[in-house]
C-alpha cells in the first residue's frame, strides 16, 4: 500500500531521500500543469513545479501536518508563485530553451485551442483554479475544494461562473468569424 | 435557464440530453447554440488536457533536487547509503586478501600476534647497530607510545629502500636481500635486520 504525502513528508524530513523522491514523482506533473494552465508558458511551470520542491526541502519550511493536507500545501505555494509570476507579466525566457517554449501553444496548432487558451488566461484567478482543477486536471469538486481552500458550494458556482464566461467567448468569436 | 444550467450541467458531465431535452434542443435556437458552444468547450478542454500530458520532468532537475536534498541531510543519507557501504567493505576486506595472498611469496611473515613485541623490545633489540638479534634501529623514526605494539614484516628489499630509511649501505650491493622490519602501528618501520644469508650491507 503507498503511503500519503504527510507520512513522506515525515519520512523525508528524516532525511529519507527515497521519501523525497517519491513525493515528487507523484505530484511533479500535476503542479506543473497546474502553473502550465494557469500562467501558459512551459519554462515558467517547470520553474513553479520545481520551486515547490526546492521550499518542502527547506528545513524551516511552514507546512505542519496538523493543519491540513501537504498537497493542499504545495498548490497553496504554486498558487503563489503562479500569481508573482503573471504579476511580473510576459516571462523571459532563456534563449536555449525556445524551442521547447511553449507546449501547449506549439503542440496544439489550433486556432481555437489558442484562443480558449488566451480566454483561460484572462479569467480572474478564483474562475480560472476552479476550471484548471475541475475541468483540466479533473478533480472532483471535494478535491478542488480541498485545493482551492473554500467550500465544495463555491468550487461549483465558481466553475458555473468560469464556464459561462469561456463560452460567451467562444460564442462570441464564433459570430465574428460568421461575420467575416 | 433551468434547460440552459441542466444543458450546461450534462455537457460538461459527458451525458447525452435525455428525450425531453432533445426535443426542446430541436425547437429552441438559444439553447441548442448554447448546448453546441459547451460540447465545443469540453472537446477543447480535452484538447488542453491531451498537450499538457505530453509533459515529462526534467531529469536533470530532478537529480539537481536530490543532490540538494542529499546535501541538506547529510547525515541521514550517509546512514542510507550504509548497506551498499557494507557490500563495498566487504569486496574491499576480499580483495585485500586475494591481493595479501598474492604477495604471500614475496612476505612470508605479515604479522605475528603470538610474539607482539614493545617498544621496550625494540629498544634492546635495536639497541645498538650490531645488536645481538640484529635489529637496527631506522634513525629519526616517529617516537612510539607507550605500550604500542610492533608487527614484523618478513619481505625482500632493495638497497635504495635502506637507504631511503636512513641506513648506510654499501654501494657496491646491488642485488634483493632478505629482510625483517619492526613496524610499528601507524605502519612506520623502527628497525630492520638483514637476513643472515645477505650479504654486502653494513
Amino acid at each position: 500500500m503507498s503511503r500519503t504525502d504527510e507520512e513522506l513528508f515525515l519520512l523525508m524530513r528524516g532525511g529519507d531521500q527515497k521519501a523525497f523522491a517519491d513525493l515528487y514523482d507523484r505530484r511533479e506533473r500535476q503542479l506543473y500543469r497546474y502553473a502550465l494552465h494557469n500562467l501558459g508558458d512551459a519554462w515558467a511551470a517547470e520553474e513553479i513545479a520545481h520551486e515547490v520542491f526546492v521550499e518542502l526541502m527547506r528545513t524551516d519550511s511552514r507546512y505542519d501536518p496538523q493543519r491540513g493536507p501537504l498537497e493542499a500545501w504545495m498548490y497553496g505555494v504554486a498558487r503563489n508563485l503562479v500569481r508573482m509570476f503573471r504579476r511580473r507579466g510576459p516571462v523571459q525566457e532563456p534563449v536555449d530553451r525556445a524551442v521547447h517554449h511553449d507546449i501547449v501553444g506549439g503542440l496544439i496548432r489550433e486556432e481555437n485551442l489558442v484562443a480558449l487558451r488566451g480566454a483561460l488566461l484572462e479569467l480572474p484567478d478564483r474562475y480560472r483554479e476552479a476550471v484548471v482543477l475541475c475541468d483540466l486536471e479533473e478533480r472532483n469538486y471535494d478535491e478542488a475544494a480541498r485545493i482551492m481552500d473554500c467550500p465544495v458550494g463555491t468550487v461549483r458556482s465558481r466553475l458555473h461562473r468560469a464556464r459561462a464566461m469561456l463560452s460567451n467567448r467562444l460564442r462570441k468569436r464564433r459570430a465574428m468569424e460568421v461575420a467575416v | 435557464m433551468q434547460a440552459r444550467q441542466e444543458i450546461s450541467q450534462k455537457v460538461h458531465d459527458g451525458q447525452e440530453p435525455h428525450a425531453e431535452l432533445s426535443g426542446h434542443l430541436k425547437t429552441c435556437g438559444k439553447c441548442r447554440g448554447v448546448w453546441e458552444i459547451r460540447q465545443e468547450l469540453v472537446r477543447q478542454f480535452d484538447a488542453m488536457r491531451q498537450s499538457a500530458a505530453t509533459h515529462r520532468p526534467s531529469v536533470k532537475r530532478r537529480d539537481d533536487l536530490m543532490r540538494n536534498f542529499s546535501a541538506q541531510y547529510p547525515l541521514t543519507a550517509q546512514r542510507q547509503r550504509r548497506p551498499v557501504q557494507h557490500w563495498a567493505w566487504a569486496l574491499a576486506m576480499a580483495a585485500a586478501v586475494l591481493l595479501m595472498v598474492a604477495v604471500g611469496s614475496r612476505v612470508t611473515s605479515l604479522w605475528n600476534p603470538a610474539q607482539p613485541v614493545t617498544m621496550e623490545e625494540v629498544s634492546s633489540l635495536a639497541g645498538s647497530s650490531d645488536g645481538q638479534e640484529g635489529f637496527i634501529a631506522v634513525p629519526y623514526a616517529p617516537a612510539l607510545a607507550s605500550g604500542e605494539l610492533m608487527r614484523v614484516v618478513r619481505t625482500e628489499l632493495y638497497p635504495a629502500a635502506l637507504v631511503s630509511l636512513g641506513l648506510d649501505v654499501d654501494p657496491a650491493w646491488s642485488g634483493k636481500m632478505q629482510a625483517e622490519l619492526l613496524v610499528g602501528e601507524d605502519g612506520y618501520p623502527r628497525a630492520v635486520r638483514v637476513s643472515t644469508d645477505s650479504e654486502g650491507v653494513f
